[in-house]
């Protein structure tokens, strides 16, 4: 029996007046890899950081397999949880942006040691071992005392992808991990994720690579105005008829 | 036709061997040196006429330079400054977190803390703060509608020195929360981000991330508040502390020797601020260090 990962009900998210997520209902089943394909403004990445708790939501509800997050059950209804556990909650998922976000001040080995010494509560040798196993992962072994400012852009991501494992998390969430960069550093990042998916770990790639999610993912996703408009197998949404919004978006972006 | 562009000079027409921009003669180079004769000249003339003018009374200087009561003033000026860096920079980082707070009230009272105690001049805060005694001549600290803890005169609480500092103090924390909060904002927002993804919690988020990240911000322009502050310090001299200025005056009025004295204080503010001013020429090298990094990596790159 595959558990799902994520569980998503009747989630909205507004900016003050925006609505921006509207009625998302969405399964992400363990091993599972899913793209989310979608225009600018669709609220794609809106989803992920709703996911990984950076932003509050209105309604609905989000489960990390059975635990409800960042609101607790009481008597007289929902509760919001406090800091500390929500900070648990959010290791337990491992986020890549768009800009890195390396820690600027710590070099690649710190950044990599952060959550495990600072959150999971692991020995700092042991966490030092196990980041500079994820540093062979991403291809970056002879860069782990380098600062982040020392890295092309392609470098860096990877080695924000690396501290996106480094807690060793349920999913892993990429919102735009290749925006930012240069055309020609893109590949080597998506070589990286493209290997780390074939190991089984359970992502949601939101993206605009739409070669890239053919290629990687099982499921695709695609969003618009706030809503998931359609849901599938990557065969059966790749071959949408030209005539629907998904098959023009489809044909406007590769 | 003619062709010259100026009087020595004539156009150039077509190439020739001989021109090289290695040999050329840069421009003005007689103008700076005449500039440089005059401006010489004058400062040569100032310290001359300084040194010869015998109202300057320099011995009467070289006498009071190392004087106990002026070193005593010193010392006192040196510490208020130190004790004020303190105040400023511990009540202006909370000062500085409840600006930058997304809880209204709190934003409220730090802003409008911030906003008086700019607005107001430190002479008359000195002045507001030593007469404090007139507004409110008993402090009493009691148990709403009932009995009195503890009642203190106000006159015998707000010394020249307390005045001072809460004068003072409080106008430089008014400051350093306006530094560290501009500070805490040249972080960027994605730094907050990534460190509560990898599940740090909100006051680790601060206290590991963005607090180390903001000090390059935050550090040079607290160093150009210390010179100020020492400078501002001579101010109190008004509500009769003891300070460098107060006591050559206190000299000059017994003995009528008042420009040696006033010199006496100025070579001394003018050693300290250049002894401070070279801490924060340090200061900022150090803190600008990670461009010269990025240089550095940049010739890395071309290697």
């Amino acid at each position: 029996m595959v558990r799902d990962v994520i569980t998503i009900r009747r989630l909205q998210k507004y900016f003050s007046e925006f609505h921006a997520l509207k009625d998302i209902d969405l399964s992400v089943r363990e091993g599972e890899v899913i793209a989310i394909l979608g225009p600018s403004g669709s609220g794609k990445s809106t989803l992920v950081r709703c996911i990984h708790q950076l932003e509050p939501i209105q309604g609905g509800a989000i489960y990390l397999g059975d635990e409800l997050l960042g609101y607790e059950r009481t008597r007289s209804g929902l509760r919001n949880l406090s800091d500390s556990a929500v900070a648990r909650q959010r290791a337990r998922m491992g986020m890549v942006f768009q800009q890195f976000n390396l820690f600027q001040h710590k070099t690649v080995l710190e950044n990599l040691i952060e959550g495990p010494t600072q959150v999971m509560g692991m020995k700092r040798h042991e966490a030092e071992a196990q980041a500079r196993d994820l540093l062979a992962r991403v291809h970056l072994s002879d860069k782990a005392d380098s600062y982040p400012r020392q890295l092309s852009g392609g470098q860096q991501q990877r080695a924000a992808i690396a501290r996106a494992m480094a807690n060793r998390p349920a999913v892993m969430l990429f919102d735009e991990p290749t925006s930012a960069l240069d055309p020609e550093l893109v590949g080597e990042v998506l070589e990286v994720i493209r290997e780390i998916a074939a190991t089984g770990v359970t992502m949601l790639i939101v993206t605009h690579e739409i070669r890239f999610a053919r290629d990687v993912a099982d499921r695709i996703i695609f969003m618009e105005d706030g809503r998931i408009v359609e849901d599938g197998p990557t065969r059966q949404i790749m071959s949408a008829p030209a005539d629907t919004r998904l098959g023009s978006f489809l044909a406007r972006s590769m | 036709m003619a062709t010259g562009i100026g009087r020595n000079t004539a156009a150039v027409e077509g190439p020739a061997a001989s021109d090289d921009a290695a040999q050329a003669v840069p421009r003005g180079r007689t103008r700076r040196w005449i500039l440089t004769a005059v401006v010489g000249a004058f400062l040569l003339y100032l310290v001359v006429a300084a040194a010869r003018n015998p109202r300057f009374e320099w011995d009467i200087v070289g006498r009071y330079m190392f004087s106990d009561l002026v070193l005593e003033g010193l010392v006192t000026s040196l510490s208020l400054t130190a004790m004020l860096l303190v105040f400023g920079v511990l009540l202006g980082t909370l000062i500085g977190l409840a600006r930058a707070s997304d809880f209204a009230p709190l934003r409220g009272f730090a802003w409008t803390f911030t906003w008086f105690f700019r607005a107001v001049p430190p002479l008359v805060q000195l002045l507001l703060w030593y007469n404090l005694a007139y507004l409110i001549p008993e402090i009493t600290l009691s148990i709403p509608f009932g009995p009195e803890i503890l009642s203190v005169n106000a006159n015998d609480l707000i010394s020249p020195f307390t005045a001072a500092v809460l004068g003072l103090g409080l106008l430089e924390s008014a400051y350093m929360a306006e530094i560290i909060r501009a500070g805490l904002g040249s972080v960027d927002r994605g730094q907050t981000d990534a460190a509560l993804s990898v599940g740090l919690s909100r006051r680790k988020t601060f206290f590991r991330i963005v607090l180390p990240q903001s000090m390059r911000f935050i550090i040079p322009p607290m160093g150009s508040q210390a010179i100020l502050l020492l400078k501002a310090t001579s101010l109190v001299s008004i509500i009769g502390l003891s300070d460098l200025l107060h006591t050559v005056q206190a000299i000059y009025n017994r003995t009528l020797e008042v420009v040696p004295l006033l010199m006496v204080a100025t070579i001394w503010y003018l050693i300290l601020v250049s002894i401070l001013s070279v801490g924060q020429i340090a200061l900022e090298r150090r803190y600008s260090r990670s461009f010269a990094e990025r240089k550095a990596a940049v010739r890395e790159d071309l290697v």
